[in-house]
C-alpha cells in the first residue's frame, strides 16, 4: 500500500533523512555568518576544494569524506591566511584557490579507476548515506553547532564589523581560524547531501530567503534555519519519489521559498501601503 | 598618580614616522581634545592607547600599568574613525548590537540573560535612545548609529573612552545631544574621555585638556590658556596643509 509517509519505511530514506536534517541546520548557521561578511564566494570554492578531497580519496581508497574534510580545512586555513595578509587580493585568492581545487579534481578523477562513483559526490545521492555517514555527520554536527552557540557573539562581531572588531581587541584571529574550520566542516558534510557542485547555494540561499524577512539577527538564524529544513526534505522526498539527484530537488526546493519569501514580501508591503 | 601617562613615544608604519616624540598625561576624568591637521597623528595615538599598535619607543602606562599587559579589553571603550563602515542591510536589532560587546562575558548557551538585559537598559538610557531597543540599526539615522555605538562601549563600563572623530557627518542638534551624553559620562559618571574632533571651536569649549597635533607631535594645553583664534592664526601663518573650514 502505497502511503504518504511511505519513504519513513525504508532504512536508506531514514539515514539520508537524518543526514540531510543534520547538514540541514549547520549549512544556514555557518551560512548566516558566511552572507553576512559577504564572503559566501568562500563556501563556494571550499565546495570544489571538497571535490578535490573527494577525489583524492576514490584514487587511494580512503573514505571520500574523510579526505575531503582534511583537505577542505587545510584550504580553508589557506585562504584566511592569504585573506590576512593580501587584502587586495582576496579576490584573487579565491579563483585561485578554486581552480587549483577543481583542476587537482579533475586530474584526479581521470586518473582513478573508480570514477564512476564521482556523480554522487556532484550530485548528491541518498540512498549512498550509510551508517558510517551518519556516524560523522551526527558528532560533528553537534560539535559545529556547540561551537556557534559557544561564539555567538563574537561571530556576530566579526560578521556585523570585521575592523572594529580588530580595533577593539577581540581575538579576531583565533576566531575566524574557528570560523573557517567549521565552514570547510559543513562543506564537506554536505558532499553526500547535495554534492559538491550545490554545497554554495545550500549554504547561502535558505539565509537568503530569512534575511528578507528578519526582524534581528536571531530571527535571521531561526528563519534560515527553518527555510533549510523545509528544502531539504521536500528535497529528499521529491527525490525519493521521482528518483531524482537530491541535490536538484533540494537546491530547487529552496529557489522556490526563497521566490515565494521574496513575492510574498512585495505583497505584504504593497497591501501595507494601501492602508 | 596619572591615570594615563604617554612617556617619549615615538611610532612608525613601515618606514612613515606618524609620531615623534609624544608625552602626555591625564588625570582620571578629563575630557581631553585631540585636534589637528589630516595625518598629524591623532588616530595613530589612539590606537596605541588602545594596545592595538606598539610603539617603536616609550611607554604608554593605564593606571600604572603597561597597555599592552592590560587583558580586560572592556576597560577601554572605542569608538573607531571607520566604526560607520558596516553593512546598513545588516539585520541586527539595537539590542543585539549593544549585546554584542558583552560577549566576552558570556558562556556557553548563555545568551542574554537578565542581568545583562538590564546592562543593555541602562546603557540606552544613558545616549537617551531607551525606546529604541528593537529597532535595526540600519534603520536609524547616522547620529542615532553613533549614541548606539556608545551605548555599546557603555556596556561594559569602560574605565577609559576614546573616541576616533565621532561626530563627522553629524548635524549641530545631535551634536548638542551628543555633548550632552559625553558630558553625563565624563563628569557623572567620573569617566575619563580622549576625542578627536576637527570641530576645533566646538570641542574646545566642551573639554579641558587640548592636544594640538602636529605633524606626529602633540602639544598639550589646558583649555584655559588655549585659544581657538590664535590656534587658527598659527595655523595659518606656518602653511599646514589643512585648515578648518569655518572663517570667522
Ligand atoms: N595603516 C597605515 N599604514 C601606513 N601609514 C599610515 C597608516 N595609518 C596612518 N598612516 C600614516 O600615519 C600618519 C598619521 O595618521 P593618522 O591616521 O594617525 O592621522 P590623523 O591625525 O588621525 O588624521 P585624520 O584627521 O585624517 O584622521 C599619516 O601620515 C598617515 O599617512
Ligand atoms: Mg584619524
Amino acid at each position: 500500500m502505497v502511503t504518504a509517509v511511505e519513504f519513513l519505511n525504508y532504512t536508506f530514506m531514514q539515514r539520508a533523512l537524518l543526514a540531510g536534517n543534520m547538514v540541514g541546520v549547520i549549512a544556514p548557521l555557518v551560512g548566516v555568518f558566511l552572507s553576512l561578511r559577504r564572503l559566501s564566494l568562500i563556501g563556494h570554492t571550499l565546495s570544489h576544494v571538497a571535490l578535490a578531497g573527494v577525489a583524492l580519496g576514490l584514487f587511494l581508497g580512503f573514505f571520500p569524506v574523510y579526505t575531503a574534510i582534511i583537505v577542505s580545512i587545510i584550504a580553508a586555513l589557506a585562504i584566511e591566511k592569504l585573506r590576512r595578509d593580501y587584502r587586495d587580493y582576496a579576490e584573487l585568492s579565491l579563483a585561485i584557490i578554486l581552480a587549483a581545487g577543481l583542476g587537482l579534481a579533475t586530474i584526479l578523477i581521470s586518473a582513478s579507476r573508480q570514477s564512476a562513483g564521482i556523480h554522487s559526490y556532484l550530485f548528491g545521492s541518498i540512498s549512498l548515506v550509510g551508517t558510517r555517514d551518519i556516524y560523522m555527520i551526527l558528532p560533528l554536527a553537534l560539535v559545529i553547532i556547540a561551537v556557534i552557540l559557544k561564539y555567538y557573539y563574537g561571530f556576530f562581531y566579526l560578521a556585523f564589523n570585521e575592523n572594529e572588531a580588530w580595533l577593539a581587541g577581540g581575538p579576531v584571529r583565533a576566531l575566524n581560524i574557528v570560523f573557517m574550520v567549521i565552514v570547510s566542516i559543513t562543506v564537506a558534510l554536505a558532499i553526500r547531501v547535495v554534492g559538491t557542485l550545490l554545497i554554495a547555494s545550500l549554504i547561502t540561499i535558505p539565509v537568503a530567503a530569512g534575511i528578507q524577512i528578519a526582524w534581528s539577527f536571531k530571527s535571521t538564524i531561526w528563519l534560515s534555519l527553518f527555510f533549510s529544513l523545509m528544502a531539504v526534505n521536500l528535497g529528499l522526498i521529491f527525490s525519493f519519489y521521482y528518483n531524482l539527484a537530491p541535490g536538484g530537488t533540494i537546491i530547487m526546493a529552496g529557489v522556490v521559498i526563497l521566490l515565494l519569501v521574496l513575492t510574498g514580501k512585495k505583497v505584504w508591503l504593497l497591501f501595507q501601503q494601501k492602508i | 598618580m596619572s591615570f594615563l601617562k604617554v612617556e617619549g613615544v615615538s611610532f612608525a608604519y613601515r618606514k612613515e614616522q606618524a609620531l615623534n616624540q609624544v608625552s602626555l598625561e591625564l588625570k582620571q576624568g578629563d575630557f581631553a581634545a585631540f585636534i589637528g591637521p589630516n595625518g598629524s597623528g591623532k588616530s595613530t595615538l589612539l590606537k596605541l592607547i588602545l594596545g592595538y599598535l606598539k610603539p617603536t619607543r616609550g611607554r604608554i602606562m593605564l593606571k600604572g600599568q603597561p597597555v599592552e599587559d592590560i587583558m580586560d579589553w572592556s576597560r577601554v571603550g572605542y569608538i573607531s574613525q571607520q566604526v560607520k563602515d558596516f553593512n546598513q542591510s545588516f539585520p541586527a536589532t539595537v539590542r543585539e548590537i549593544v549585546g554584542s560587546n558583552l560577549y566576552s562575558k558570556m558562556g556557553m548557551i548563555k545568551f542574554l540573560n537578565q542581568e545583562l538585559e538590564k546592562k543593555i537598559c541602562r546603557s540606552l538610557e544613558l545616549v537617551e535612545m531607551d525606546g529604541f531597543i528593537n529597532r535595526k540599526i540600519g534603520n536609524l539615522s547616522s547620529g542615532q548609529q553613533q549614541r548606539i555605538f556608545i551605548a555599546r562601549l557603555m556596556v561594559n563600563d569602560p574605565e577609559l573612552i576614546l573616541l576616533d572623530e565621532p561626530l563627522a557627518g553629524i548635524d549641530i542638534r545631535a551634536q548638542d545631544d551628543f555633548y550632552r551624553i559625553i558630558a553625563n559620562i565624563n563628569q557623572e559618571l567620573n569617566k575619563t574621555v580622549i576625542m578627536v574632533s576637527h570641530d576645533i571651536q566646538v570641542i574646545s569649549k566642551h573639554a579641558n585638556k587640548i592636544v594640538c597635533f602636529e605633524d606626529g607631535r602633540a602639544y598639550p594645553h589646558c583649555s584655559q590658556e588655549f585659544s581657538y583664534d590664535d590656534y587658527i592664526h598659527e595655523l595659518r601663518r606656518t602653511n599646514l596643509r589643512i585648515i578648518p573650514r569655518h572663517d570667522h
